[in-house]
């Protein structure tokens, strides 16, 4: 590590001798003092039992010179009793989470180290950092990209995934091409592309499957393959105000984790296509997408021996609407990698400058299995002193599944909601959010408000309570609040947020995983430079 | 400086890439047991326990110059403990193929390799499968196996096995009848591995303690053939005090084994993924 850094340094040093170029960074860090609460379930672990806080940051350095085509950057990481990577389980270790350089010849740019890169939507390949979730799947290794033409690119690249500051074993290969061509017709366009990964085991993760298969019943044995290859063909074709995006992704068959945990060797698809329409000459604006995605089997990590978050190189994020409210963020669904049917549809309409209607269903099934559905529709009414957004959603969530709760009901909320932000003057304004959730299953019905104060641009202060007033799971009506004041200077940015929070299923960008409840404060630091 | 033009550059980049995506579309794949051995079971009256007995395995090779170390503290545990030690020399040493055309290499030896280890370095002892360094590694220097074996040799055993042989010297039909009893209840998964092995083999051996080559070497404990699985046939069934299986087993020596100097070996160990541990281990001489 101390030569990466000594090779970082110089190209730094070196840059800056012979050009000008620019240094930037960021620093973000968090720390969380738990406080224990047997009521709500914030109890029992190390946190609360014994080590009482833990933090977590990383600084990131990037230095990019124009002129000579470099660019390259590294990032500390530090992680003290850090509760981000497995809720309830400490972490602790520092270091260099990321460093990559990276050079431009011609057309040509190479880049070597921690790597972040997309294929098409991610369906085949996405190496990508989520923080709130602890994921930081770079890829460790090099890759090579090359300009064919002003319209058409080449990405090679191969490497190992991130794990922490190791790696897992596994090595990956894999490539894209992406274009556009263009049509005389600047009405209609045609962006079509084509993406291959090909993933090989280890002996260590195959001795472990080896292990496993060698210890079923004979007719559920079978001979599991290192090579795991995958690739998809995708295209967007544009006509005036329609959009269509299509995607086909097929792997070849592997052993993969059916539901029971049993190994099964499987080949994968999947299936995804989005239809839009938008226009300018319906009212002040009209926009309606339709969303389809069919998944079979399409589990894709580095070894079936991950589990949870870890080791995985896709992105599939769930197929619905991505709530941001309390209460209507409360049941949210992962995506199904074993097999779902999703689709939904969401149109928006602007009849006037200032007014905004819209209207989302999404629904996911799993062979004859209801899993989600979701009807939601608002109103937004923008004018120069106030916002009003009204709305209301249903929702239908089969906990079984999603949380892995056998013998639970579907549960069905129904939830309206309001929030108003009004304007005092130009710097002083309020934010008012009022949130009911009806509900006879799980943890009962809700009540949720929210008080928010802003003194622009430095001051936020706000109060919230989620009130779980007909409680189900509780013999209390419990209390869930929090305590929040920002005060932000220049490009730093300082929070402390004293918060009760329920268990359930936490969502970032699509991608979810299950959060135990927390009791405590929270503090952050943002800043920039 | 440009060395390649944007065409070429072109080129290489897309053979380069293909050339990656299909290199090696097929494999041979890991050694996976798609056959079912056929046996008996049923309770009994649980007997009493059988004194232990420590399965040494030395992942060796005739082209291996330190592996003769593990040949003597094979021997050495032998003599120190009689009747309490089984031992198998699994020649498994990368060069043995091109040393000797009359190798020892087993596919099975090889196998097991990627089921204990794999190791780097030979000679590579195995006692009972156990991780005594609790360092991840089963393999242990040849140093260490006689202090290993001061403590294995006291331990109990939750297993008896009695092994029964019948041969024919005309036909050189082997059948070997493998009875595996209970005596505690086990949780973790189980197997059942019976092996053939020979002693006597004379053939040459690098022996840096011989100062190079040793044409008469006489290798002994010689892994010739697993009668099971490598890994061994599970004893499905739970696995409670007083079960019992039966396991029956007939196969033909080939004619370049010597049947008087062959022993057939069954040990019973755990199959889990961090477990490989042997149970319990018996020998019975291939004629008797």
């Amino acid at each position: 590590m101390r030569k990466i850094l000594g090779v970082l340094l110089l190209v730094f040093c070196l840059s800056g001798a012979y050009g000008q170029g620019s240094f930037s960074g960021d620093l973000q860090l968090n720390t969380e003092f738990y406080q224990s609460d047997s009521s709500i379930g914030a109890t029992g672990t190390p946190h609360y039992d014994d080590l009482l806080s833990s933090a977590y940051g990383w600084l990131s350095t990037f230095y990019r010179n124009d002129q000579y085509g470099i660019e390259a950057g590294v990032r500390f990481d530090m992680f003290n009793n850090s509760n981000l990577h497995d809720p309830g389980i400490p972490y602790t270790d520092a270091g260099i989470g990321r460093w990559y350089i990276s050079k431009k010849i011609d057309a040509l740019r190479i880049t070597g180290g921690h790597i972040y890169e997309q294929f098409g939507t991610g369906i085949v390949y996405w190496s990508y950092e989520e923080r709130p979730l602890g994921i930081d799947n770079a890829l460790y290794g090099l890759e090579i990209e090359y300009a064919l033409n002003e319209n058409w690119t080449v990405k090679v690249l191969g490497g190992q995934m991130k794990n922490l500051f190791s790696r897992f074993d596994p090595v990956l290969k894999g490539g894209t091409v992406e274009g556009f061509i263009p049509t005389k017709n600047q009405q209609i366009t045609v962006a079509p592309g084509l993406s291959f990964i090909n993933r090989t085991l280890d002996q260590d993760n195959m001795n472990i499957i080896v292990g496993q298969i060698n210890s079923y019943e004979l007719e559920d044995r079978f001979v599991p393959k290192y090579n795991m290859y995958a690739g998809s063909i995708f295209n967007t074709l544009t006509i005036k105000d329609f959009s269509w995006y299509a995607e086909y992704a097929l792997k070849s068959h592997e052993a993969i984790n059916d539901i029971s945990g049993q190994l099964v060797d499987e080949n994968g698809s999947v299936i995804y296509t989005s239809l839009s329409y938008s226009t300018s000459k319906i009212g002040n604006g009209f926009g309606v997408t339709g969303q389809l995605r069919i998944v079979d089997n399409w589990v894709m990590r580095t070894s079936p021996n991950e589990t949870l978050l870890d080791g995985f190189i896709d992105y599939l994020p769930s197929l619905t609407k991505q709530n941001s409210l309390r209460l209507t963020a409360r049941y949210q669904a992962v995506a199904q990698q074993l097999g779902e049917f999703a689709y939904q549809i969401n149109a928006t309409f602007t009849p006037k400058k200032g007014y905004n209607f819209n209207a989302n269903f999404s629904k996911i099934t799993n062979d004859s299995l209801d899993l989600f559905q979701e009807i939601i529709v608002d109103f937004e009414m923008r004018k120069p002193n106030y916002k009003l957004l009204l709305g209301g959603q249903l929702i239908n969530y089969n906990q079984e599944v999603f949380e892995n709760e056998p013998d639970r009901p579907i549960v069905k909320t129904i939830t309206p909601f309001a929030e108003l932000t009004y304007k005092f003057s130009r710097k002083k304004s309020m934010r008012v959010e009022l949130q009911y959730q009806n509900c006879k299953q799980d943890f009962g019905s809700w009540v949720y408000g929210l008080v928010e104060y802003n003194i622009a641009p430095k001051w936020s202060f706000a109060l919230s309570d989620m009130w779980n007033y007909e409680p189900l799971r509780t013999e209390e009506a419990l209390h869930y609040y929090s305590v929040f004041t920002g005060y932000t200077h220049k490009s730093s940015r300082f929070t402390l947020n004293y918060v009760k929070q329920i268990a359930g299923i936490v969502c970032t960008g699509g991608v979810c995983r299950f959060e135990p409840a927390f009791s405590g404060l929270k503090a952050g630091m943002i800043t920039t430079f | 400086m440009k060395i390649l033009s944007n065409n070429n550059l072109t080129r290489l980049l897309f053979a380069g890439s293909i050339f990656f995506m299909f290199s090696a579309c097929e494999e041979v794949g890991p050694a996976i047991n798609l056959t079912d051995t056929d046996y008996v079971t049923y309770l009994e009256t649980p007997e009493a326990a059988q004194d232990k007995v420590v399965l040494i395995e030395d992942f060796t090779g005739a082209a291996c110059p330190n592996c003769p170390d593990g040949h003597i503290v094979v021997a050495d545990a032998i003599e120190n403990y009689p009747g309490k030690v089984v031992a198998m020399a699994e020649f498994n040493f990368p060069s043995d193929p091109l040393y000797i055309e009359q190798n020892m290499v087993t596919s099975e030896a090889l196998d097991l390799n990627g089921y204990l280890g794999p190791v780097s370095a030979w000679p590579a002892m195995f006692i009972d499968r156990k991780d005594f360094g609790a360092d991840g590694e089963l393999e242990e220097l040849p140093e260490n196996v006689a202090s290993i074996m001061a403590t294995q040799v006291t331990l109990s055993s939750p297993v008896n096995i009695y092994i029964e042989n019948t041969y024919d010297a005309v036909t050189r039909i082997l059948n070997t009848k493998v009875i595996v009893k209970y005596t505690s209840a086990i949780a973790s998964i189980n197997n059942l591995s019976v092996s053939l092995t020979e002693s006597g083999i004379v053939a040459a051996q690098i022996d840096d303690n011989a100062g190079g080559e040793v044409e008469d070497y006489i290798h002994n404990h010689v892994l010739r053939k697993f009668l099971t699985f490598f890994s061994g046939d599970l004893l499905p069934e739970e696995n409670t005090a007083g079960r019992v299986y039966e396991f029956e087993y007939t196969y033909t020596l080939p004619e370049n084994w010597n049947a008087d100097n062959m022993y057939v070996i069954a040990f019973v160990h755990n199959n889990d993924t961090d477990s490989r541990e042997v149970l319990q281990c018996a020998e019975r001489k291939v004629g008797e």
